[in-house]
C-alpha cells in the first residue's frame, strides 16, 4: 500500500495535476479537429514532457492521449467530419441527431458513454492485467485476419440497400490503401515510379477527404439554392441523457466497453474496428434497428464506449510486454522510456509506484476529459450558430493545414481532394461511403495478418482453419451476411409484393 | 457582429510586427532561420530525433524543428531533404536505410547525394529465442536447426530491411542459411510472436528483449556487433559464440544535400558534437536502449561508403537488389 | 425517374477502373518472393478483380429488364441543377487545389489569407469588406498563433515569400 500511498501523493501534487490537465485539454483539441489527431498531439507533447519529472511526464502523455480519443467524437456530432478514425462510427448517428436539433444530447451522451467506457477498461486493466495480456497475445495472425475479416461484415449493416454497392465500396477502401510502399515485401505498388507515392494513401488524410470535401460541396449546394440547413441554436441546451436513458443504454455500454478493451487489447487492431463492431453490435441487438442511422443516441453511445475502452485495453499490452498496439501508444512508449519507465513484465513487480501513478493518471484524464467536455458543450453547440457557408471556408482551411500536417507533405492536402471528389461521385452514384473507411482502416491489417500467416505456415493455406478462436469469427462473419442477404430477399419480395403495381412508392432510397 | 472589428484591428497590429520582423533580416550568422531536420520513421527514431534537435538548438542562434516525413520506409523523406537548397537549413536523421531504400529499388539516389554531417548513435541487433527452446547459445540453437527436419521461422521487421539483412548475413556464417523462413514484421510486433511461440527466434533492437530476458521468457542468444553492448554486459557478440567476423550494426546521424558549404557543416556538426555528449542525450541512450556515439563528417562519410558496399554486397547475395 | 442510366454508367466507370487497376498490378509491382505464394501482388490484384466482379453485377442488375422497379434515383438529386452542382464541385476543388499550391510557395500566412478572402468574396458573394477582412486575417493568424506557436504544429513554409515571425 505504500506504492499506492506515493503514487497518491505524486499525482495530487499540483504540477502533475495540472500537467494531466493540459495534456487532456490538448488532446480534445487535436482529437476534435479532422486531420489533426493524438498521434500528432503526443509527437508534440513529447519533447515538452522531457524536461518534467515522471509523473508528470506520463501524466501528460496519458492525458493527451486520452483526451484525443474522446474529442474525436465532437467534430462527428457537430460537423459530420470525424475528428479521428475511431470516431467515423460516431458520424452515423450523432450527426444525425445534430440535424434534429439534439447535439446536446449527443455530446452529452457521447461524453458520458466515453468515460464509462475508459474507467471500464481501467477496472479491467487493473484487475486483470496479466491475464488479459496473456490472452491477447494467443491472438496470432490467423486469429486477427479472421476478427478483420468479422470487422469487415459489418459492412452489410452500413451497405443500406444494396449489399454489392457496400462491398463495392468496401473494395475500393482495401484498394486504395494497397497504393505506396508494401512494407512486408519492401517493394512499391501502384506507383509507377514515383517516389512521393511511396509514402501511400493515409488513413486520416482519406477520411478528410471522404467526410469533409462532400460537406463542402454540399454546403455551397444549399447556400447558392438558398435553403440551408437552418438551425435554431438558441434552442440547443446542453442536455444530458436521462436517467431512464442511461440506465436502458447501460448494458449495452457494458457491452460494448467489453468488446473495446478486449479489441484495444491485440496489439494491431485498435479504435475503429472496435468502434464498428460496437455500432453494429448496438443496431443488430437494439429493439428499434430501423432507428439506427436516423439519429439514434444507442448509435452514438455504442461507439463511443467501446473506442474509449480500447485506451484502457491498448495500455494492456503497451505496458505489460512493452508493445505499442498503434502509432500513438508507440509515441508514448518513447516518453515511457525516456523517463526510465521500462514496460515490460517488470514493470508490475518492480515500479509498483509507477504502475499506480499510470492507474491515477488515467482515472484523472478522464476525469478532466468528462468535466472539460460536458461543459464544453455549451460553447461547442455554440459553432452550430455560425453560419454554415461560413463554417465550411473555416472547414476547408482546417482540412488543409490538418491534412498537410500529418506528414508535413503537400502531396496529402492534393490526395485529400482527390479522395474527397471521388467519394462525392461515388455518393451521387449512390455507394455509401462509410464502408469506404472500413477499408481503409482494415484493409492494411487484413492484408498483413494474411501474408504473415501464410508465410509461417510455408505455404499452406490450410493453416487459416487451424485455430477454434479464428473458425468462430469465420462462423459469425458467415451468419452476419447469410441473416442480412435472406432478410434482404425476404424484404424485396414484401416491397414487391405490397408495391404490386404502384412503382413509385419506392422513392427516396437515399 | 462586433468580432470582425476586434480581428480587423488585431491584424492590423500584428501585420505591423510582421513587417518589421521581415525587414530586420540584415546577413547575420549562420543560422539566421530555424534549422529543419527530416524525421523519417515514428517510434523511438522520432523520440531520439526530437530529443536530439532539442538539444543542438541550445548551441545554435536559431532553433532545430524536427518535422516528420514518414512513409516509404525512408524514400520519401530521403527525396524531400535531396530535393531542398544545400544552405544547411534542411537535414536528414538518416540511417542504413538509405543504402537500403536504393537498392531496394525505391529511391534513384543514393547516399552520394547527401553531405555527411555526424553520427549519432550506434544500434546492435540481437538474436532471441524462447526461453522455453532451452538452446542457451547460438551454437545449441545451429546445432538444433542442422539436426531437425522442419526449419527455423524468424521474426524480422520486413523483407529486405536491416534486420532481414542482418540475421540473413548470421544464419549464413552459422551455416542454415537454407533452413529458415523470414517471417516479416512491422511496428515491434515480432517480440509478441516469439513470446507466443509462433516464430521460433527474432533478430530486433535489444530493448525490445531485455524486459522479457529479466522475466526469464526469451534467451537473447548474441548481439550482432562485433563487441558486446552496455546494456547486455552478459550477452556474446555473435563473433564471440561462432559466427566468425561478424559485424552488423546499425548507424543514425544526421546528413545534409551534398553541396552543403564546410563551415556550415562544421556548425551543425558542432552542435550535434555537444548534443551528444550532453548528460540528458547520455541518459536518454541509456534508458531507451541504444548507444550514443558521435563520429565527426569525415570518419561519418567513410562508414556510410563502406557500409553502403557490404549492404550492396549482401542485398545481392540475397537476391532483395533491384 | 429510374436509376439504369447512372447505374450503367457508374459499373462501366468501375469495369475500366478495375481492368486498368489490374493491368497496373501485373505490369508493376512483382509476383511473391516472400514464400507466401501471394507476394506483394496477390492482395492488390485479388481486390482489382472483386471490384470488376461487383461492378458486373451492377451492369448486370441494371440491364436485365425491369430493373428500374428495383431502385430508384437518389430523392436529392433530383431538384439539384447541374449547373449549381458542378458549380460547387469545381469550386471546392479549386479552392483546396490553390490552397495546396499557395501554401507550398508563399507560405501559411499568406495563402490562408488569400484563400479565405477569395471563398469569402469571389465564391460565395459575400462583399462586406469587413467580414472578408477579419476572417482572412483572424483565421490565418488565430491558426498560426495557437497551432504554430503554442502548440508548435508545423506549419507550411513557403517556397518563395514567407511572412513568419
Amino acid at each position: 500500500m505504500d506504492a499506492f500511498a506515493s503514487a497518491l501523493g505524486a499525482v495530487s501534487d499540483p504540477f502533475t495535476l495540472l500537467a494531466i490537465m493540459a495534456g487532456a485539454v490538448i488532446g480534445i483539441v487535436f482529437g476534435s479537429i479532422p486531420g489533426l489527431t493524438y498521434s500528432m498531439a503526443l509527437a508534440l507533447v513529447l519533447p515538452i514532457t522531457f524536461k518534467f519529472d515522471t509523473s508528470a511526464a506520463v501524466g501528460m502523455l496519458l492525458g493527451t492521449y486520452i483526451g484525443g480519443m474522446t474529442g474525436g467524437s465532437v467534430s462527428a456530432i457537430l460537423l459530420g467530419i470525424p475528428g479521428t478514425p475511431s470516431a467515423a462510427a460516431t458520424v452515423l448517428d450523432g450527426y444525425r441527431m445534430t440535424r434534429n436539433g439534439r447535439a446536446g444530447l449527443a455530446l452529452g451522451g457521447a461524453v458520458l458513454a466515453s468515460g464509462f467506457g475508459g474507467i471500464f477498461s481501467l477496472l479491467v486493466m487493473i484487475v486483470s492485467v496479466d491475464l488479459v495480456a496473456r490472452l491477447a497475445i494467443q491472438f496470432g495472425p490467423v486469429e486477427i485476419f479472421a476478427l478483420v475479416l468479422f470487422g469487415l461484415s459489418t459492412i452489410c449493416g452500413l451497405a443500406g440497400k444494396s449489399l454489392v454497392r457496400g462491398m463495392i465500396a468496401g473494395a475500393i477502401g482495401l484498394l486504395l490503401m494497397t497504393i505506396g510502399l508494401d512494407d512486408m515485401d519492401g517493394v512499391a505498388r501502384m506507383t509507377f515510379g514515383w517516389t512521393p507515392l511511396l509514402q501511400g494513401v493515409d488513413l486520416l488524410v482519406a477520411m478528410v477527404g471522404l467526410f469533409a470535401v462532400p460537406q463542402i460541396m454540399k454546403t455551397l449546394i444549399d447556400y447558392r439554392l438558398d435553403r440551408a440547413f437552418k438551425l435554431n441554436a438558441s434552442g440547443v441546451r446542453s442536455e444530458l441523457p436521462s436517467f431512464r436513458q442511461l440506465r436502458n443504454s447501460f448494458w449495452l455500454m457494458f457491452r460494448c466497453s467489453a468488446l473495446g478493451t478486449g479489441v484495444g487489447s491485440i496489439p494491431g487492431t485498435g479504435g475503429p474496428i472496435a468502434a464498428f463492431l460496437a455500432y453494429d453490435h448496438a443496431k443488430r441487438f437494439s429493439k428499434q434497428p430501423q432507428r439506427f442511422g436516423k439519429g439514434e443516441l444507442d448509435g452514438v453511445m455504442a461507439p463511443e464506449s467501446a473506442n474509449n475502452a480500447v485506451t484502457g485495453g491498448a495500455m494492456i499490452p503497451l505496458l505489460s510486454l512493452g508493445i505499442p498496439g498503434d502509432p500513438a501508444t508507440a509515441v508514448m512508449l518513447g516518453g515511457f522510456l525516456i523517463h526510465g519507465l521500462v514496460p515490460g513484465p517488470m514493470l508490475f513487480t518492480h515500479n509498483k509506484t509507477e504502475v499506480y501513478l499510470i492507474y491515477l493518471a488515467i482515472f484523472v484524464s478522464y476525469l478532466t476529459v468528462v468535466v472539460f467536455q460536458y461543459f464544453g458543450i455549451r460553447g461547442f453547440v455554440k459553432l452550430l450558430k455560425v453560419p454554415p457557408h461560413l463554417m465550411a471556408v473555416g472547414i476547408l482551411i482546417m482540412c488543409g493545414v490538418g491534412t498537410f500536417a500529418i506528414r508535413n507533405s503537400f502531396l496529402d492536402i492534393y490526395m485529400m481532394v482527390g479522395v474527397g471528389l471521388i467519394g462525392y461521385l461515388l455518393m451521387r452514384a449512390r455507394i455509401p461511403v462509410t464502408p469506404i473507411i472500413l477499408g481503409l482502416v482494415l484493409g492494411p491489417t487484413l492484408e498483413r495478418e494474411f501474408r504473415t500467416a501464410v508465410i509461417m505456415s510455408e505455404g499452406s493455406f490450410g493453416v487459416f482453419f487451424s485455430s477454434p478462436t479464428a473458425v468462430i469469427f469465420y462462423a459469425l462473419t458467415i451468419a452476419v451476411i447469410g441473416f442480412h442477404f435472406f432478410g434482404q430477399m425476404r424484404d424485396a419480395k414484401k416491397t414487391r409484393d405490397a408495391a404490386g403495381g404502384d412503382k413509385t412508392q419506392q422513392q427516396g432510397a437515399n | 457582429m462586433n468580432f470582425n472589428l476586434k480581428s480587423l484591428l488585431l491584424g492590423a497590429t500584428a501585420s505591423v510586427f510582421l513587417l518589421a520582423g521581415l525587414n530586420a533580416q540584415a546577413r547575420a550568422e549562420f543560422p539566421e532561420k530555424p534549422v529543419e531536420m527530416t524525421v523519417l520513421f515514428g517510434g523511438t527514431a522520432q523520440t531520439i530525433g526530437q530529443l536530439l534537435a532539442d538539444l543542438m538548438s541550445k548551441n545554435l542562434a536559431k532553433p532545430v524543428v524536427a518535422v516528420s516525413r514518414t512513409g516509404g520506409g525512408g524514400a520519401v523523406g530521403y527525396s524531400h531533404v535531396q530535393s531542398t537548397a544545400a544552405d544547411g537549413y534542411n537535414m536528414v536523421w538518416n540511417s542504413n536505410s538509405v543504402s537500403t531504400s536504393h537498392y531496394r529499388g525505391n529511391m534513384k539516389f543514393n547516399y552520394e547525394a547527401f553531405t555527411p554531417i555526424a553520427r549519432v548513435s550506434v544500434e546492435t541487433p540481437a538474436l532471441a529465442v524462447s526461453a522455453d527452446s532451452g538452446w542457451k547459445s547460438l551454437k545449441d540453437m545451429a546445432d538444433a536447426v542442422k539436426a531437425g527436419d522442419s526449419k527455423l521461422k524468424v521474426g524480422i521487421s520486413g523483407n529486405g530491411s536491416f534486420t532481414h539483412l542482418t540475421s540473413a548475413a548470421l544464419f549464413d556464417k552459422m551455416g542454415i542459411a537454407d533452413k529458415v523462413v523470414y517471417v516479416p514484421y512491422g511496428k515491434g510486433k515480432a517480440p509478441v510472436e516469439l513470446l507466443a511461440k509462433r516464430v521460433d527466434a527474432a533478430v530486433q533492437w535489444p530493448g525490445q528483449f531485455i524486459p522479457h530476458q529479466q522475466a526469464g521468457k526469451l534467451t537473447i542468444l548474441c548481439v550482432t556487433g562485433k563487441d558486446r553492448i552496455p546494456q547486455l554486459k552478459d550477452t556474446p557478440s555473435c563473433a564471440e559464440a561462432g559466427a566468425t567476423d561478424l559485424n552488423i550494426t546499425m548507424w543514425r546521424g544526421l546528413a545534409a544535400p551534398a553541396g552543403t558549404p564546410a563551415d556550415v557543416i562544421a556548425k551543425l556538426q558542432d552542435a550535434a558534437k555537444a548534443a551528444i555528449a550532453s548528460d540528458e542525450f547520455q541518459s536518454a541512450a541509456d534508458k531507451i536502449g541504444f548507444e550514443a556515439s558521435y563520429l565527426p563528417a569525415d570518419q561519418f562519410g567513410s562508414l556510410i561508403a563502406s557500409d553502403d558496399a557490404a549492404i550492396s554486397d549482401l542485398m545481392g547475395k540475397l537476391g532483395l537488389k533491384k | 425517374m429510374t436509376s439504369r442510366r447512372p447505374d450503367i454508367m457508374l459499373s462501366t466507370i468501375l469495369l475500366v477502373v478495375s481492368a486498368l487497376w489490374c493491368w497496373g498490378v501485373v505490369a508493376t509491382i512483382p509476383g511473391a518472393e516472400d514464400g507466401s505464394r501471394l507476394g506483394a501482388r496477390g492482395f492488390p490484384l485479388g481486390l482489382g478483380l472483386l471490384l470488376g466482379g461487383l461492378s458486373l453485377v451492377i451492369l448486370l442488375q441494371s440491364l436485365r429488364p425491369g430493373a428500374a422497379e428495383t431502385a430508384s434515383d437518389e430523392a436529392a438529386a433530383a431538384d439539384v441543377s447541374r449547373g449549381v452542382e458542378i458549380w460547387s464541385i469545381a469550386t471546392t476543388v479549386g479552392l483546396l487545389v490553390g490552397y495546396a499550391a499557395l501554401l507550398e510557395y508563399t507560405g501559411f500566412l499568406i495563402a490562408t489569407a488569400l484563400v479565405v478572402a477569395a471563398a469569402v468574396g469571389p465564391v460565395l458573394g459575400i462583399w462586406r469588406p469587413k467580414l472578408i477582412i477579419g476572417m482572412s486575417v483572424g483565421l490565418s493568424l488565430g491558426i498560426y498563433l495557437v497551432f504554430g506557436k503554442m502548440l508548435g504544429v508545423y506549419l507550411p513554409y513557403g517556397k518563395f515569400v514567407n511572412l513568419a515571425f
